[in-house]
């Protein structure tokens, strides 16, 4: 494997200049797309080991490489105008878990299900 | 490719994924209010474990654990990349290192007065929700 080792990135304008370090750090570390209804599957994904459905609406997202401490942002995403947030159990540096609730505020299961996570990976 | 993370990108990109054949179903004995937990891999890591010599041990996931600082930093991080890794597994040995894995260790390695988890063909796992909640381990 090679190694592109560059302190910027610029287009081919050079009107645009990003530091190598804002790609690093920006890019996401682990992500999922996974169904909640019938039996529960991951459809694709990276970085992630396996999924656990907890209940209607609930899940935690197991991590392969590990992040580097629990402070890290995880973003959610579900359907029908539906809202993600953490399903209230501690962020590890190995799983995060994620709730999809109605306008209503009942936890629901959804079968288009997706999450991210940023921040530094344990390297 | 010392890194994990570049094991996974490479697999990411190589390997054909793998439905996993097996879900685990669990308990958790310190919140016995709660519903069951259906714990089932992600295709590329099952992928990662058919082919071998990508995946760490799983006693490398527990030592980084067991080692954390008071405030939850991670010390011996070098331990996922540096340890050699396992060999190729079959769908059966990938769901019990999944096991000891992601399912808390309370579940499987201590000792309780009934079974807390079972190993189940992801058929045996109901597609009905209606009830989800309502799920618990049937111990006959």
């Amino acid at each position: 494997m090679s190694t592109l080792s560059v302190d910027n990135i610029t287009d081919k304008s050079a009107a645009l200049t990003v530091d190598a370090t804002y790609v690093v750090n920006g890019t996401f570390k682990s992500w999922a797309d996974y169904q909640q209804t019938g039996t529960p599957t991951i459809d694709a994904s990276f970085n992630v080991s396996s999924i656990t459905d907890n209940a209607a609406g609930d899940a935690t997202v197991n991590l392969t490489n590990s992040m580097d401490s629990a402070d890290y942002p995880a973003l959610g995403m579900t359907g029908n105008s539906w809202f993600v947030g953490y399903n209230g159990t501690a962020r590890t540096v190995s799983a995060c878990g994620f709730k999809n609730v109605s306008d209503a505020g009942t936890p629901v299961d959804n079968a288009n299900n997706a999450f991210a996570i940023l921040g530094d990976l344990l390297v | 490719m010392n890194k994990l993370i570049d094991r996974v990108a490479w697999a990411k990109e190589a390997l054909e994924k793998v439905q996993p054949d097996y879900a685990i179903v669990w308990e958790d004995p310190e919140t016995p209010e709660e519903p069951v937990h259906v714990t089932v891999p992600s295709p590329e890591w099952m992928a990662m474990a058919r082919y071998g010599g990508l995946l760490p041990p799983v006693e490398v996931y527990h030592e980084i654990e067991d080692t954390l600082t008071a405030d939850g930093k991670v010390t011996k991080g070098h331990l996922l990349h540096d340890t050699d890794p396992v060999g190729p597994m079959t769908q059966e040995e990938a769901i019990e290192y999944i096991l000891m894995k992601d399912v808390p260790r309370r579940v499987w390695q201590q000792s309780h007065n009934r079974q807390m988890f079972y190993i189940v063909p992801r058929s045996a796992v109901p597609t009905n929700r209606t009830f989800r909640n309502a799920w618990r381990l049937n111990n006959g």
